[in-house]
């Protein structure tokens, strides 16, 4: 299943319900839902706020192959930057001592079992996998 | 849908999805903060790390103010994010 959305932060909502709909269509659980949305928030806004440079709407699909969730979002972006380089946020040091930035990341690493970047013809395409529990 | 408002007795109630296309409603209320504070969550649903962010930023502001905020009835979902977020000792979570 997949859907372009306008790559703006006030689109995040018409994203919820994507997900949705395609949670309902497989009768997913609430924490299941909760973390794609996560997810996808995340890498989405991330998309937003570091390439601004295009305008293009952002793709995001999500399927299903075999017992793993695979969700894709591809952004046009004119160099390469691959966020999964990026470094997260260290959860274990004192609040006061962490850097500003990267929870984002640390987060949709934290819920999904891989995450993968690939560059293609001017696009930027993260991946994320998930094990499903069948 | 998101909701932010302060009750009769001086909490904070955050209902609904707290995530990135809210921070500035959230602001707008939780910038006003001074002193201890209750973040109510009864009914809050869902929070990314925008949300998070938004509250490390007012936790930080009050520490600086010898007040504390505390945050109360997370649901498992919310309480799983502040896990992964490392969050839970400073906020007393369970």
């Amino acid at each position: 299943m997949e859907r372009k959305f306008q790559k703006v932060i006030a689109a995040l909502e018409d994203i919820s319900h994507f997900v949705a709909e395609f949670a309902d269509s497989h009768q997913f659980n609430q924490e299941l839902i909760n973390a794609i949305n996560l997810a996808i928030e995340e890498i989405f806004v991330n998309m937003v706020k570091h390439n601004p440079e295009t305008k293009d709407d952002i793709s995001i699909s999500i399927d299903i192959e075999g017992s793993i969730l695979a969700i894709s979002l591809v952004d046009r972006d004119r160099r390469p930057f691959d966020v999964t380089e990026f470094e997260a946020v260290e959860p274990n040091k004192p609040i006061h001592q962490r850097r500003s930035g990267g929870m984002g990341l640390h987060l949709v690493s934290s819920l999904m079992d891989d995450v993968k970047y690939e560059y293609f013809d001017g696009f930027s395409k993260i991946l994320m996998f998930k094990q499903l529990e069948i | 849908m998101f909701e932010i408002k302060v009750s009769a007795n001086g909490e904070i109630l955050l209902s609904g999805r707290f995530d990135a296309s809210q921070v500035d409603k959230a602001k707008a209320v939780m910038g006003q903060i001074s002193g201890d504070c209750i973040l109510n969550c009864e009914e809050l649903d869902y929070i990314s790390s925008a949300g998070i962010g938004m509250i490390i930023e007012i936790y930080k502001r009050l520490y600086d103010q010898d007040a504390k905020l505390q945050l109360v009835n997370l649901n498992d979902h919310i309480k799983q994010v502040f896990r992964y977020a490392g969050l839970t000792t400073i906020f007393g979570i369970e």
